[in-house]
């Protein structure tokens, strides 16, 4: 998309005519917040500042621009409620989805509480005994790990979790050399088992609410990609980084008797809390996955209260010190969230969204199997070098402009592409960074075209394996 | 980003250096006494009184004062001849009638030199002193580190006379505590009351979680010996003084050896001083 093509002519959609130097110009700003959040390390700006800025630059012009021109940009009024009283709300409140800030913030804190119970040390730990500090079946044992885990938690978590028991078991087995390709493998993996649920990936929850995928559907879609991705990482990483199995009867048992030496049991404080919050995530995934077949309406009150109402229930475990865990909260993320869905918002009234999605129809327009594969690889590629996040909910919001079935897909197209794409570079993701900002802390030498070089053929494995199911599913 | 070293100490936490139980060889001892053969091998017989698993060593190399000079005679001597255990006294060649605050050049560079443990015994090289009225079965194993060095342990069960108690100590000093919690308390971003449970805590955890794993060992083993642990913050020394002497100690079991340095260990070098009155074994 260029400037030209946007003053070239005025733009019409359902939200009336805006004349283009006015659509030119928020289209410069998204590209400018784009810009800033790839070089968010640069900037020395956390992310909810940096969009926050914009969102405020941009709802401050927009208003200046409908006082001066006329045109009605910002749907200043009252908000008309269901039972049709109306209520006064500031305009950007309505413009951010609460049902994705729900969701993050109810699992992100009943995950944040759970994990105090040891739940996931322990079963880090077991896993890491049960492969016999075998290198090839550690690493499988790791991999499958960080997938369930990415899946059930969040790719950042479980990346830290499985990158520090990493670094302490392989020093344990003495095998520090093969930390790096430990390290790489599991980054890469993070990504692909944030594809494994709904709510493992925040352009999970954008995409898939937005299409009205179910959690169920999004599983059952999902996992098979996910099983033949992650074996084929493994493969790839066993011959890449040269990890193979203890050959002789007295390695193994050595290595066997040095992981023996992990008391899984260590970090569980109360064996009642433990089992608690077993239970309660058993619940939590059951009540995610039957979400909308629950009884008397309650499905009516969704997802998002779901995640808060567990979140609610595993906090009363703690509910003289619940401060602690509102602190460890990720505020950074849902105030970058509450932020992006303003400046969507204003794109969407500057008719920024419908010249993008001018351009994607376009593309739509080719034969299916065309415009699925460009649509992944070029939502991979934009996603590599900037955030996932701001990609897919524009994404999100001018693919559901475009009256898309919930099974088309498209949907998913935008779901691999978005996920898959942190593969590429060590920044195009913020389980990668983690990955990396481990490796250099183990003062292991990776630098960014390094990790470029390294991942790129992991990356490009799991792109065409993408591609290639999206075809042969839809 | 803080939450990788939260895991990382939590996984490293939950690592375990487990007691591994090791039958020490006692096949060939040697005594290195100033005096002359006939007081060599009365320092044998009262050593097979006090240790009776000495009565099976096959080999005793008895060297006597006339047959070294200096303490690269006496180290070359037992480098060669390689002994499973050496038995000596403080003050060797010395004019010493009562021991001073050293232990003697000998005894100083045999620690050090020497792989073999040195069974230091009361008294001096001229005038050895009175240990072996009866057989040894109080023992305490003291070490700085005890936390996964298991040969201390396997040498005072080796030395045990089959009955009796044994006491697995360690103490953590108090004034490195302090010395830390000071700077701590000048920190403002570290929590001090937390820092000092949680420090105080993990610093005799390992400790503790070690003693214990080597107890729940030796007691599947049935050696006979009754096993206790003592794992205390306070004064190293005045607390391990107060434990030998509480406890009547027949035999303490000592480390001497770090990687890092050429002179014996602070704490263990302090302890052979003070406890000039009872045997010693330096590892």
């Amino acid at each position: 998309m260029s400037g030209w093509l946007l003053l070239a002519a005025d733009t019409t959609t359902t939200h009336g005519t805006v004349d283009a130097w006015i659509t030119a110009l928020f289209a410069f700003l998204l590209v400018a917040m784009i810009a800033a959040l790839a070089f968010e390390e640069k900037l020395h700006a956390k992310k909810s500042i940096i969009v926050g800025c914009f969102a405020g630059v941009c709802l401050i012009l927009e208003t200046i621009i409908s006082a001066w021109t006329g045109e009605r940009l910002v749907p200043f009024g009252e908000v008309t409620l269901p039972n049709g009283h109306s209520i006064s709300l500031p305009v950007y409140i309505p413009a951010i989805d609460w049902g994705v800030i729900t969701i993050i913030l109810g699992a992100s804190l009943f995950v944040e509480v759970t994990s105090r119970s040891g739940v996931f040390a322990w079963l880090a730990i077991k896993v890491t005994k049960l492969s016999g500090g075998d290198p090839w079946r550690l690493l499988i044992a790791y991999g499958l790990l960080t997938v369930i885990f990415s899946a059930v938690l969040n790719n950042v978590t479980a990346m830290i979790i499985i990158g520090s028991l990493t670094t302490v078991s392989l020093g344990k087995l003495k095998r520090n050399d093969l930390l790096l390709g430990f390290l790489v493998v599991e980054g890469l993996l993070t990504n692909v088992g944030g594809l494994l649920t709904l709510i493992s990936s925040v352009p999970n929850i954008i995409v898939g609410k937005t299409a009205g995928i179910s959690f169920v559907k999004f599983f059952l879609i999902a996992a098979p990609y996910v099983l033949i991705a992650t074996a084929a990482t493994l493969f790839l990483g066993k011959w890449r980084f040269k990890i193979r199995g203890l050959v002789s009867e007295q390695d193994r048992e050595e290595a066997a008797e040095l992981v023996a030496g992990f008391d899984e049991t260590e970090n569980i404080p109360s064996e009642r809390f433990f089992w608690f919050s077993v239970g309660t995530l058993v619940a939590f995934i059951a009540c995610l996955a039957g979400q909308q077949q629950l009884p008397w309406d309650l499905d009516k009150l969704g997802m998002g209260f779901v995640a808060l109402f567990f979140a609610g229930v595993v906090l009363l475990a703690y509910r003289h010190e619940v401060d602690k865990f509102y602190a460890a909260m990720d505020w950074d993320l849902l105030a970058f969230f509450a932020g992006l869905f303003v400046v969507i918002n204003v794109m969407e009234h500057a008719q920024v969204l419908a010249v993008i999605g001018r351009a994607i129809q376009s593309v739509l327009a080719l034969p299916e199997s065309s415009a699925s594969s460009i649509l992944l690889a070029s939502s991979a590629v934009a996603s590599s070098v900037t955030d996932n996040i701001p990609l897919a909910a524009m994404l999100a919001k001018i693919l559901a402009g475009m009256d898309l079935a919930s099974d088309s897909p498209f949907w998913w197209c935008v779901i691999f592409g978005a996920n898959l794409g942190g593969n590429i570079t060590p920044i195009g993701s913020a389980s990668t960074v983690v990955a990396m900002t481990i490796i250099h802390r183990q003062k292991l030498s990776l630098s960014f075209p390094g990790f470029v070089m390294t991942a790129a053929p992991f990356a490009v494995a799991q792109i065409l394996l993408a591609i290639l199911y999206v075809l042969i599913v839809f | 980003m803080d939450q990788i070293d939260e895991f990382a100490s939590m996984f490293r936490r939950a690592e375990r250096r487990p007691f591994v139980h090791e039958t020490v060889p006692l096949v060939r001892v040697a005594i290195v006494t100033d005096g002359d053969a006939d007081a060599a091998n009365s320092i044998r017989e009262r050593l097979v009184t006090f240790v009776p698993r000495l009565s099976s060593v096959e080999d005793w190399q008895l060297i006597t004062g006339d047959q070294f000079h200096t303490v690269q005679e006496l180290t070359d001597r037992l480098t060669s001849d390689t002994p499973d255990l050496v038995v000596t006294f403080r003050h060797l060649h010395e004019e010493s009638l009562i021991p001073q605050h050293s232990l003697g050049v000998y005894v100083d560079v045999m620690t050090q030199v020497l792989a073999p443990p040195v069974l230091l015994l009361p008294g001096t090289g001229r005038q050895p002193g009175d240990f072996a009225s009866e057989a040894c079965d109080a023992i305490m194993v003291v070490t700085d580190h005890i936390a996964g060095d298991s040969r201390l342990i396997n040498y005072g069960v080796a030395l045990s006379a089959g009955t009796g108690d044994m006491w697995l100590c360690h103490v953590e000093d108090d004034a490195v505590f302090n010395r830390y919690m000071q700077a701590i308390e000048k920190i403002p971003e570290i929590d001090t009351e937390q820092a000092r449970v949680l420090l105080g805590r993990q610093l005799l955890k390992d400790a503790g979680d070690f003693i214990e794993s080597a107890i729940a060992e030796l007691q599947t083993r049935q050696t006979g010996v009754a096993y206790h642990a003592s794992v205390v913050r306070g004064h190293r020394l005045q607390q391990y003084l107060q434990l030998v002497e509480s406890h009547d100690v027949h035999l303490v079991v000592v480390n001497t050896k770090d990687e890092d340095q050429l002179a014996m260990h602070g704490m263990a070098y302090a302890l052979s001083i003070e406890l000039n009155d009872r045997p010693l074994l330096l590892l």
